[in-house]
């Protein structure tokens, strides 16, 4: 489970970064880097890109780590015919 | 063509009318026909967690996605800029993220129906139902509340009933209708809705937002440049903290809506519930997956629209038709795709709110039923009859009271209403449910404290902040009780409601139960109701 924690804290971590550099460092948030867009709006499609990755990650490590051990306790609650559903 | 004039309510009102009526009258018929006659408890509360995956995470993204934020996300980029985007857009994306990762297994696993259900897992459950029942129903009839009056404030502009007295009948209508939808096909009926809304809502975004880019050839930066220029502040409109200024409390406020938003979205009760209409853990998990990519692909959409609204509509003309730029959407919608995509917007409109209201009240009823009446008053003892009868009954009295509070307060400035769930629900249910997950020396009266002491403490500041008194724009205009400077009460509420969750739990001389989070750990590792 500690990895999942950690990558969930990243996300909001990262979301409260932005909160924090929008309020007090406004004038660097509002730096224009190519044409009209903004420090802010690259922070904000990085926080978009950063939460489809949590997804994908989430997706690959619950199938690889979390799932076969969920099956292996689900196993042995059959075998003392404990489980319910 | 498009100088502040308001919609063409009179050529519009008819359609739209017509088409909402007709899929309200087909989806209430399917709903009395999907529904069996021996109804138990679980079927009406979730379908007996039989739905599929993605049909649970369709609905889910619906449930997630409310009138305020289709309308009032592109109406506050329209009108503000960047500012609109954190809140309402990277917000509920951050939120579901937490929902997957954090809370949608080990919820399914260890609760059935409502957020005592976990708490009572592993802690007193009399006591835990009871804070999570009063917890609960507040959250859910200010979301209601705040759901119907907007739905009488759309009345205006869309169907062109502008009369006070018109708003309160499209009101009552609504909320007629809504009890009807929950107190006939309970779960069943309300994911059908969530499910017509979510395929409306992504089809007529997407098909607006594509519509949006073509105008502006396909290109991003075109849409920004032409936003920007459309306002008459050039890039300045593109930069953050436009709309707080120097000033500090609104800074400060911002932020605290912000984290409001981040940890509420994921403890919003009719969200949890939800969780629960699925077989088993992984299905929890797949169904959230589903719900995240939606809500993302509808927030960028909302992004699109916002910008596309100020460049083709333009701020002025937005807020000269609505100060709050809810009808922002709207306005594009009649520009880009004429009469005939305006009523399609509409009607999503409609039935988004719909769709919403009978998620919450399915909710605020379940946890009448089963936290309060079940598990507080009858210790666990009534038969499920009794437990379903006693449901159906409270959808129609909350139903009614959440109907006849929004007529009252139709006309009154509620948006205090849209924020205070939010910030309930982080600072009272987020709390008690992470430690309850993930936190052995969790007790009893640690949840007690979190749970009262996140809902005091967050009714409490917003009834003395500026939202509610104080100020022309405040609730009650007339009166001037406000010493707590913060519109939000989040930076103070969520903490604290931490902080007490933790205190209580280190002073509680009981202790921890070892063996009973045990228990949970195994429940949660296993992905199943039993340990």
């Amino acid at each position: 489970m500690r990895p999942v924690r950690v990558v969930a804290g990243a996300v909001v971590a990262l979301f409260l970064l932005n909160s924090f550099l929008v309020s007090e460092a406004g004038s660097f948030m509002g730096t224009r880097l190519i044409g009209p867009v903004t420090v802010a709006f690259a922070f904000g499609l990085l926080q978009c890109l950063i939460a489809v990755s949590a997804v994908w990650w989430y997706a690959q490590y619950a199938r690889t780590y979390l799932d076969p051990l969920a099956q292996r306790l689900q196993g042995v609650d059959d075998g003392e015919g404990g489980d319910e559903r | 063509m498009n100088t502040g004039h308001p919609l063409a309510a009179g050529d519009t009102g008819f359609p739209v009318f017509a088409v909402f009526a007709a899929f309200v009258s087909c989806s209430l018929f399917l709903a009395i026909l999907t529904t069996s006659h021996k109804i138990t408890s679980g079927d009406f509360y979730v379908s007996n967690g039989k739905l599929s995956p993605a049909q649970n995470g369709i609905a889910l993204f619906g449930d997630s996605v409310s009138a305020g934020l289709l309308l009032g996300a592109p109406g506050l980029i329209a009108l503000t800029g960047y500012d609109g985007i954190p809140a309402f857009v990277l917000g509920p994306i951050a939120a579901s993220v937490v929902l997957l990762l954090l809370v949608a297994e080990p919820y399914h696993s260890t609760g059935r129906y409502t957020v005592g259900d976990c708490l009572a897992r592993r802690l007193r459950p009399s006591a835990v139902h009871a804070a999570a029942g009063i917890a609960t129903l507040p959250i859910c009839l200010l979301y209601l509340i705040a759901q119907l009056v907007g739905a009488g404030a759309l009345a205006g502009p869309i169907l062109g009933l502008t009369s006070p007295g018109a708003q309160k009948v499209m009101v009552a209508s609504l909320g007629v209708l809504m009890i009807l939808y929950v107190v006939i096909g309970g779960m069943r009926a309300t994911t059908l809705v969530q499910l017509v809304k979510a395929v409306l809502l992504i089809g007529g975004g997407l098909a607006m937002a594509f519509m949006v880019m073509a105008e502006v050839g396909w290109h991003p930066g075109n849409l920004l440049q032409r936003a920007a220029e459309r306002s008459g502040l050039g890039v300045h409109f593109l930069e953050p903290g436009r709309s707080f200024g120097d000033d500090g409390a609104r800074k400060l406020d911002s932020v605290s809506q912000q984290v409001a938003i981040l940890l509420g979205a994921a403890g919003l009760p009719h969200v949890l519930m939800r969780l629960g209409a699925v077989p088993n853990a992984r299905a929890a998990r797949s169904s959230v997956q589903w719900a995240v990519l939606l809500i993302m692909a509808f927030c960028l959409t909302a992004v699109v629209l916002g910008f596309g609204a100020a460049a083709l509509v333009g701020p002025d003309a937005i807020s000269s038709d609505n100060p709050s730029g809810n009808t922002a959407t709207l306005l594009l919608a009649e520009i880009v795709g004429g009469p005939l995509l305006l009523t399609l917007i509409s009607c999503v409109a409609f039935t988004t709110i719909l769709a919403v209201v009978a998620g919450t009240l399915l909710t605020a009823a379940t946890s009448l039923a089963h936290d309060l009446y079940q598990a507080v008053v009858m210790r666990g003892r009534a038969p499920d009859g009794s437990e379903v009868i006693v449901a159906r009954s409270a959808v129609v009295v909350i139903g009614l009271a959440a109907t006849l509070l929004a007529m009252y307060a139709q006309g009154l400035n509620i948006s205090v209403l849209l924020g205070l769930p939010f910030a309930i629900a982080a600072s009272a249910v987020v709390p008690a449910l992470l430690y309850n997950l993930y936190w052995r020396g969790f007790t009893t009266r640690g949840a007690l404290w979190a749970v009262y002491g996140g809902l005091l403490s967050a009714v409490a500041l917003v009834v003395f902040s500026p939202a509610v008194s104080g100020n022309p724009a405040a609730l009650l205009p007339g009166s001037d009780f406000a010493v707590f400077p913060l519109r939000n009460p989040g930076v103070v509420s969520i903490p604290l409601g931490f902080l007490l969750g933790w205190l209580g739990s280190v002073l509680d001389p009981q202790g921890p139960s070892q063996a009973q989070f045990k228990e949970i750990e195994r429940s949660i590792t296993a992905g199943t109701r039993t340990g």
